[in-house]
């Protein structure tokens, strides 16, 4: 942390020389401005895995967009199911999303900076957008030119019970002043030594520093640096099982004690400034060009506990809890005659329950044996069995922008726009810590056994075999991705009196390619070197058709787009190899929704309903497979998904000063047909990788594409089911608001894995569609379809074939697990109180769960392998995330 | 009003936390002993005698007194080659190692890298009152009882917290004492079977068969979990006496021609021996 401290000196160090003769402006004036909701860092996941999460698009013109991000963001809420790809987060008209990933970092790029990003224009996929051709989740845009902040100084003081419990921060502006010159600087620093999830700490200094001038009233140059070090601990999902025997749904399981200290074992380090500088140039009274550039340095690092031929450090490893000891779900063995008959198997599971619910420590990660282990077999001269790595995905960003917006007559405006985005994405991983061991050898251990010792195909890098490694060396894998994008569009809108049209055009070109340092053993002519570029052309366009009624206007819209698939999906094994996916194409979706919103007196809202369809989505899923001791990619393609729903925002007025407020969605979103897949493992060669992606219905027969039983399965981590009503009342400066919202029909992760057409781990069967089958009892005849749709219902993936051609015909997927929905009781009360010499104090209190309802689950995944016969079960034990307790938020904010 | 917000804010910078430098911090390594076990009230030697009916029915018993043994391990799961296991052997009335009689197999789960907690020398005593004896295919073992994959009750391993609460590492390890018994082929008949193993041996001047082949080939996809090669001691050939967990560390290493000196864990299930090298370290080519 001296890093931050050091950097905040230098930014309160800034010449306040230059503060000159300050023209005081108040360019912003949003009523809640001195009320801190702190969205986007109290109440988001920070874990980068996570940042799709959340939804943060607040339109000022839509009463619906304006409100879900903050009221349901504690169950990590997702606007119409998308992923956070599909939002756009841009600053100064530059898109920062992540070109490799799609997704946005919060934490990242704007952790921290509440006060500095206050300044937020948020549009919806159809609106006049001024900036940016809008994706389908909608975009938000940041101002950050420093003469766009009102002139002053704030102070805050923040305290609460989330992933951190203290913040400060102070943000200075000095307005534009007589000499055309406007600079501002905020600086916040966020800690906790514990958060509210035990294990969990946080770290984080956030700074921006901006300086304008307006040379004249054409032309003004702005310039803003920004950033925000960090470092936090965080926290695993756990099954129910762990959950229950720690007592509570916030348990977590990466950290345990180290001599008596709390040690975490997933620490995020990030650390990503941003330099970027906008010229605006007013070239008449009614165009306008904002050209931006801006250069990001991200650093992002996330540690990990690993093992090397030895047993899964883990504490909620099934191997560790009662479960594991037989069959508890059996009623055949989990009775009292049974076990009474079997004393030593109920001993085992009284045995593991009293070791877990005996002591905290006991389910946490034992550092102090790690280090035993590691220390025992320095003896022997072997490798350290146990270490924490650190995986690290940086990435330089070059991004260009410029927009034209003008009129072409009083009924007629236009945007015209081109982006340019060039990413140099570096993935790589470091030794972080050896935990007493005095030797590591960079070869993949998990092969040894398989290969041997004297094998190439055992090392990670064949031009440095079997290189030592210290702490802070490069090990097992380095590579970097490419991405350039250049991207062009346009918007017009015409209005006919109450009539308006908006219609926009996109056209996109991406390029990707990887480029392998390290020459792998198991890929050795396709590891290092560069892969070759992709290159995908994609584009679009939308229309809007919008009729005015009196105070009220009814919209249809519809888009199509196609647009290029992620570089972080498109290669087979990213960290050794140069393949691309299989059937790589653009994906590509159209979408259609209509709305009517009002304004009649008291009562004002809208109500919408959309439907899209997406087609040849790729996705890929990497997890570690326990059973193999492989890390696992799993690429699905041409995947088909559908998303529909019906959306409502109501808002009525009481009385004057009592307005009651009703929000809701359904939707359903879903995954529509039973897409291609591609597997891989980490540790295989080519003739593993050619067996498990083996297809053949019919035995001996021609293989066939591998699939993943997918069809009706739902979007996970997101309730499709959400619904608000609220009160908000103000009087003489107070504000109150309470809000009681029901969540429902989250669904967790599938697993593709399980799903795969030839998986044995999953149960996957196959029928072949000529059978049928007679009960003579009931009289009734079974088929194909009857039967696959059974084997579904019942837990397993099937499917029917072509008894011939073994061509699959159709496919069935068990549902994934939908959780318990429930009620969240939310409130803030604030005031702001006018102090002498335009002072003025703010305080705020918000309570989120006021209830404590502890049983809200956000999401979670299933685990990817096969039940054991006769003791755990992996389909009984899904891991969950759980929405907070109890929480509150006080800030304390002084402008003087 | 200002001054006291600036003050609190100045006042939050100084709570920059320090991050430990967790290299510095001591890690106890004294642990996963049970404490007091007290003395010796058994041998492993009447032990084998006591329970020789469960031994030879391939099943288990609970021992519901306080029963205390004692011995020296003499293999573990270094390599991987020995699962959820350490290997005893008792101790002879002159304080060496008894080498006239095979020992017991201890069988512990939950924690793995059992070599670090239990070198080769060690000396152990063990409570085994709530613990079960028997056999797994009749080597004596010590363990708990659980459901096969084939729905059958077998004995298998205890859990951790058992094996902290009853097992207690006595002194450092002392692998000076740890000396193999010589076998030949002749000792590897039927009617030793009971009496030798589970026992650390040594075989001199042996060859491996399948030379150029790894110890356990892994196929693709296969469900081979081991392998078995022949051992030619002094001229006989004593077929599928090496076995290789295909999970062992050397499982992919090559088997080289020549004669050797192997040591190893002779073992056996149910009628037949079977060779278990503790790791690649107890063969010794002697390049003939």
């Amino acid at each position: 942390m001296r890093k931050g401290v050091t950097l905040m000196a230098a930014a309160l160090c800034l010449s306040t020389g230059a503060f000159a003769q300050v023209v005081k402006t108040d360019t912003i004036s949003a009523e809640n401005e001195d009320f801190d909701f702190s969205l986007t860092e109290g109440q988001i996941d920070e874990d980068a895995e996570a940042a799709s999460t959340i939804t943060t698009i607040s339109s000022s013109k839509d009463p619906y967009l304006s409100e879900i991000g903050f009221q349901w963001s504690a169950m990590r809420f997702k606007y119409r199911a998308l992923d956070n790809a599909y939002v756009g987060n841009y600053i100064n008209g530059i898109k920062f999303n992540n070109a490799e990933s799609g997704r946005f970092s919060f934490s990242g790029i704007t952790g921290g900076l509440n006060d500095a990003t206050r300044n937020k224009t948020g549009v919806g996929n159809y609106e006049q957008n001024k900036f940016s051709y809008s994706p389908l989740g909608g975009v938000t845009d940041i101002d950050i030119r420093a003469s766009h902040y009102a002139a002053g100084n704030k102070i805050g003081l923040a305290g609460t019970n989330r992933n951190y419990v203290l913040r400060a921060n102070y943000t200075y502006a000095t307005g534009l002043m007589e000499n055309g010159w406007a600079f501002m600087g905020s600086v916040a620093y966020r800690w906790a030594h514990q958060g509210v999830i035990e294990g969990t700490f946080y770290n984080s200094f956030s700074f921006m520093l901006g300086a304008e001038k307006q040379f004249n009233d054409k032309h003004s140059l702005s310039f803003n640096v920004w950033g925000a070090p960090t470092e936090r601990g965080q926290q695993v999902a756990a099954t129910e099982e762990a959950y229950a025997l720690a007592g509570s749904h916030y348990y977590n399981a990466a950290w345990g004690y180290q001599n008596g200290k709390k040690r975490n074992s997933r620490v995020v380090t990030e650390f990503s400034p941003s330099f970027l500088t906008t010229w605006d140039w007013k070239i008449n009274e009614d165009t306008k060009l904002a050209t931006s550039a801006a250069v990001t340095f991200m650093n992002y690092a996330s540690t990990r506990l690993a093992y090397n031929n030895a047993y899964n450090p883990m504490p909620t490893y099934y191997k560790n809890l009662p479960s594991s000891i037989f069959n508890v779900y059996d009623e055949n063995f989990n009775n009292a005659d049974w076990l009474g008959d079997n004393p030593g198997v109920l001993s085992q599971w009284q045995n593991l329950y009293g070791y877990w619910t005996g002591d905290k420590a006991h389910r946490q990660i034992q550092w102090d044996q790690l280090y035993a282990v590691n220390e025992a077999n320095n003896a022997t001269g072997g490798d350290a069995r146990y270490y924490v790595e650190k995986r690290h995905n940086n990435q330089t960003v070059f991004n260009l922008s410029s927009i034209l917006n003008g009129k072409i007559n009083k009924r007629s405006t236009y945007t015209l726009g081109v982006n340019v985005n060039s990413t140099k994405g570096m993935h790589y991983n470091t030794m972080d810590d050896l935990l007493g061991a005095t030797t590591f050898h960079d070869y993949d251990n998990y092969s040894l056994n398989k290969y041997g010792s004297t094998s190439s195909y055992i090392q990670n890098d064949m031009d440095n075999p079997n290189r030592l490694i210290k702490e802070g060396d490069k090990f097992g894998y380095d590579y970097n991705i490419y991405v350039n994008k250049v991207k062009g569009f346009g918007q017009n809108q015409w209005q006919f009196g109450d009539f308006t049209i908006n219609y926009s055009a996109d056209i996109e070109g991406t390029w990707m390619e990887r480029e392998g340092l390290m020459r792998n053993g198991r890929c050795m002519n396709y590891s290092k070197g560069k892969s070759g570029v992709a290159s995908f052309l994609g584009g679009g366009g939308k229309l809007m058709l919008e009729q005015k009624i009196a105070t009220s206007r009814l919209y249809v819209a519809g888009s199509i787009e196609s647009q290029a698939p992620l570089a972080y999906n498109s290669f087979v094994a990213p960290r050794i190899q140069n393949n691309y996916v299989n059937d790589l194409k653009n994906e590509w979706f159209w979408n259609v929704e209509a709305g009517y919103q009002w304004y009649f007196g008291p009562v004002s809202g809208k109500v919408s309903g959309y439907y899209t369809k997406f087609n040849d989505v790729t996705q890929q899923t990497t997890f570690y497979n326990d059973d193999f001791s492989y890390l696992t990619y799993l690429t699905m393609t041409g995947i088909k998904q559908e998303y529909k729903g019906l959306e409502a925002a109501i808002s009525v007025k009481l009385a004057r000063n009592l307005k009651l407020n009703l929000l809701g969605t359904i939707s359903d979103a879903k995954y529509t047909n039973n897409p291609n897949a591609q597997l891989s493992y980490e540790g295989s060669d080519p003739e593993l990788v050619n067996m498990i992606n083996a297809f053949t219905p019919i035995k001996d027969g021609t293989n066939q594409p591998l699939l993943v039983f997918m069809k009706n399965v739902k979007m996970d981590s997101t309730p499709l089911t959400a619904a608000s009503v609220g009160l908000s009342y103000n009087i003489n400066g107070w504000y109150f608001d309470a809000n009681l919202n029901y969540y429902d029909r989250v669904y967790i992760s599938a697993s593709r894995y399980l799903r795969l057409s030839n998986s044995t781990e999953g149960g996957v069967q196959g029928f072949a569609n000529n059978i049928l089958e007679y009960n003579v009892n009931t009289g009734t005849t079974t088929n194909a379809w009857a039967k696959a749709k059974a084997s579904a219902a019942e837990g397993h993936a099937a499917y029917v074939y072509d008894s011939e051609t073994g061509e699959v015909l159709d496919g069935y997927s068990p549902e994934s697990e939908k959780c318990k929905g429930g009620f969240m009781l939310d409130a803030s009360i604030g005031k702001s109180i006018n102090l002498r010499d335009g002072k003025r104090l703010s305080i705020n209190l918000q309570v989120q769960n006021i209830t404590n309802n502890t049983d809200m689950r956000t999401g979670g995944y299933e685990q990817n392998r096969k039940d054991r016969t006769y003791d755990y079960k992996f389909s009984k034990n899904s891991y969950y995330y759980y929405a907070n307790a109890i929480n509150a938020f006080l800030n304390v904010s002084l402008k003087f | 009003m200002k001054k006291v917000f600036l003050a609190l804010f100045a006042g939050t910078l100084t709570l920059a936390s320090c991050m430990n430098d967790w290299d510095t911090e001591m890690v106890d390594n004294d642990l996963y002993s049970a404490e007091n076990i007290g003395e010796p009230t058994t041998t492993l030697s009447k032990l084998r005698k006591d329970y020789a009916s469960v031994i030879e029915g391939q099943s288990y018993t609970l021992v519901n007194k306080d029963e205390i043994v004692e011995g020296i391990v003499v293999a573990n799961d270094i390599s991987g080659n020995i699962y959820q296991s350490i290997f005893i052997q008792g101790v002879a009335e002159d304080g060496t190692l008894d080498t006239s009689e095979g020992g017991f197999g201890v069988s512990i789960k939950g924690i793995g890298c059992l070599y670090a907690i239990y070198p080769v020398g060690q000396k152990v005593r063990i409570n085994l009152k709530d613990l079960y004896v028997g056999s797994y295919g009749k080597s004596p073992r010590i363990g708990m009882p659980y459901i096969n994959t084939n729905g059958a009750m077998r004995l298998g391993p205890m859990t951790f917290p058992m094996m902290q609460s009853h097992i207690q590492k006595i002194g450092k390890p002392n692998v000076n004492m740890v000396q193999a018994r010589e076998i030949t082929a002749d000792d590897l008949s039927a009617n030793n079977i009971d009496k030798i193993t589970p026992m650390l041996v040594v075989m001199k001047n042996v060859t491996i068969s399948d030379a150029g082949w790894p110890y356990a080939h892994w196929e693709a996809g296969g469900d081979v979990y081991s392998e078995y090669h022949d051992i030619t001691i002094g001229g006989v050939k004593k077929s599928q006496l090496l076995y290789t967990s295909t999970s062992s560390t050397f499982a992919g290493d090559t088997i080289k021609p020549g004669k050797k000196t192997i040591y190893g864990l002779l073992n056996r299930y149910s009628s037949s021996y079977q060779l278990s090298l503790r790791s690649i370290d107890d063969i010794i080519e002697l390049g003939e």
